[in-house]
């Protein structure tokens, strides 16, 4: 099958959940479904290698945390951030307060950190996964988690954790 | 609670909760960017293993090769350009991106294969790709005066094998370049073709030397690629002659670049012809690049647009003709494309899809300069342009202001 078709096939696929991944490391859909898009674009490139290697669900996730962590490096996001509100699409919401209070708190962590807990805790990744797809050592997986753990702690505040365990409680 | 990676991981979960927004992602322009990319990015070569010996219009061109030399115009008589000297020619400093400046010959040795011929032009660069049936494909880039400059040592990485472990080498000249889309490069010039070629200033690049390098005028430098490349011969594969060695494949892909180098030709030719013009365009605004392609199927085309002196892509005009064979009809009435009046009572089909990060249009229109269907859709490239909400709407504009000479016209913008 040609390239593109292939190419094509697999992100009409795996849309979803590449934005889902894309929006817990940047914390916005907007800015997620760019780098979902530039994602797509480095993928098409490297599809003889995406297709060799074990999953290509891997191989997509680590240009998109790659591409997300090079990015804040660059001083291209600076550069790109409007100064004006983007508009949100509205999204209907059970509990506004509680999304929130997660979203800014996830979203207050360094990029660093943030890649670290995504790959960790909701993409299941061990922390020897984790390490080959950043391109670190084990270690500093390790306390790159630690330090995410530990300031989220100081940022959450009681009253909406105890909201999401009273949620998940039955 | 107490916040531990349980609980973290009930926080990333819960966000799921939350109904996502419309996929704002454009599939297509990805896909678009990415041909582009990848067009730039095999220059040099990014294959790692040799090419078996196996060839269908390649060879039947290769065999013709010395009967074109003595008798056809277009056949291999020093055609390699200028080698650099003190009494040659300059490279240009810029191209125009509507008149390619080098070009293959190869397809026109060969008229009865059904090749295709992609060729990208920018100002400081262009690429031809010679595809489909050849074996090996090869792309060929023309880099304007001082986008190429030699310098010195490099250590680079290469992998022998596919997937296999990847090795160092040291390489005592490589080449500087700048690209648009993929930036700086720099490829290692691992050995001097002066032994095969009687000439200085050549070069294999890369490893094991399926790219040839050579200055076609002073200051530009040509490099011509194998951007396909196969194994040497492993026991059971139907496509490779027993005794191929990688030795010898070698050998071979190298007397094939020799060979295919001599097909091109440098010097501005015929101007590309478009199908339509545009009368109006943004002040400061020109072509920068232009992708025709000449031969195979689907035939489509691109022109892309912005303001000169930036350094991306801001709008893409892409457009497909189906010829005189049975075409499918303009989607006149399917959901949301709206009949538009164009110039000079020509009716076009309008599809519009606008989301913050994937805006295009589409327009189709039956019957106009000889073709039975003309498609063009226009893309903006995300992120490319700080004025976004100006690009697009100056993509709204466009299509009032095309016309459709018949014909078609070397003069696309007005």
């Amino acid at each position: 099958m040609h390239r593109d078709a292939e190419v094509a096939e697999y992100v009409h696929a795996r849309l979803p959940w590449l934005r889902r991944v894309a929006f817990r490391l940047c914390q916005d859909w907007q800015r997620g479904d760019d780098l979902v898009q530039a994602t797509i674009t480095d993928l098409y490139v490297h599809w003889g290698r995406a297709k060799a290697a074990e999953h290509i669900d891997a191989y997509a996730r680590t240009i998109l945390v790659r591409k997300f962590l090079s990015e804040r490096r660059s001083g291209w996001l600076r550069l790109t951030t409007l100064a004006g509100d983007v508009p949100e699409p509205e999204a209907p919401d059970a509990d506004h307060d509680t999304v929130l209070d997660l979203r800014n708190a996830v979203a207050a962590l360094p990029p660093g950190q943030r890649a670290v807990l995504v790959l960790r805790f909701y993409c299941d990744l061990t922390v020897e996964q984790a390490a080959r797809e950043l391109c670190c050592s084990e270690g500093t997986v390790k306390s790159q988690t630690a330090k995410a753990i530990a300031t989220l702690r100081r940022t959450l505040e009681l009253a909406p954790l105890d909201r999401v365990g009273q949620e998940e409680r039955p | 609670m107490t916040i531990d990676e349980a609980a973290i991981r009930r926080l990333l979960d819960h966000l799921d909760e939350a109904p996502e927004p419309p996929s704002t992602v454009g599939i297509g322009q990805a896909l678009a960017a990415g041909r582009r990319k990848l067009r730039w990015l095999r220059i040099g070569g990014t294959g790692t293993t040799l090419l078996a010996v196996t060839s269908v219009a390649a060879t039947a061109v290769l065999t013709a090769g010395p009967a074109a030399h003595r008798g056809h115009p277009a056949g291999p008589v020093a055609r390699r350009g200028h080698p650099a000297g003190p009494r040659a020619r300059r490279a240009p400093r810029s191209f125009n991106p509507l008149v390619p400046y080098a070009t293959f010959t190869l397809l026109d040795q060969s008229p009865s294969s059904s090749e295709e011929l992609v060729i990208a032009t920018t100002d400081t660069g262009v690429v031809n790709e010679v595809g489909a049936n050849f074996q090996p494909p090869f792309t060929l880039l023309v880099a304007s005066a001082g986008r190429c400059l030699l310098a010195g040592p490099y250590r680079y990485r290469y992998s022998p094998a596919q997937g296999g472990p990847v090795r160092s080498a040291h390489a005592f000249q490589s080449l500087r370049c700048s690209f648009p889309y993929i930036g700086p490069r720099r490829y290692p010039l691992t050995a001097k073709a002066g032994k095969w070629m009687g000439k200085a200033a050549e070069y294999w690049v890369g490893v094991p030397g399926y790219a040839l390098a050579w200055q076609y005028a002073a200051g530009g430098w040509a490099i011509l690629t194998a951007t396909a490349v196969i194994p040497a011969y492993t026991p059971g594969a139907p496509t490779q002659e027993p005794g191929a060695s990688a030795r010898t494949n070698q050998e071979s892909l190298r007397t094939r670049l020799e060979l295919f180098s001599q097909y091109v030709r440098f010097g501005a030719r015929a101007p590309l012809t478009f199908p339509f013009r545009l009368d109006r365009l943004p002040l400061g605004w020109g072509v920068r690049e232009a992708i025709v392609r000449q031969s195979g199927r689907p035939s489509w085309s691109e022109l892309v647009l912005g303001p000169r002196g930036g350094r991306s892509a801001a709008l893409a005009l892409t457009w497909y003709r189906a010829g005189p064979a049975p075409a499918p009809a303009c989607p006149a009435s399917s959901r949301g494309a709206q009949p538009v009046r164009l110039a000079a009572g020509v009716t076009g089909y309008l599809t519009s899809t606008a989301s913050p990060a994937g805006q295009h249009q589409v327009l189709c229109v039956p019957n106009v300069g000889g073709t039975k269907l003309l498609i063009i859709s226009v893309n903006q490239y995300t992120g490319s342009d700080p004025s976004g909400a100006f690009v697009f709407s100056t993509a709204f504009g466009v299509f009032a202001d095309l016309r459709f000479p018949p014909g078609g016209t070397t003069h696309p913008l007005g």
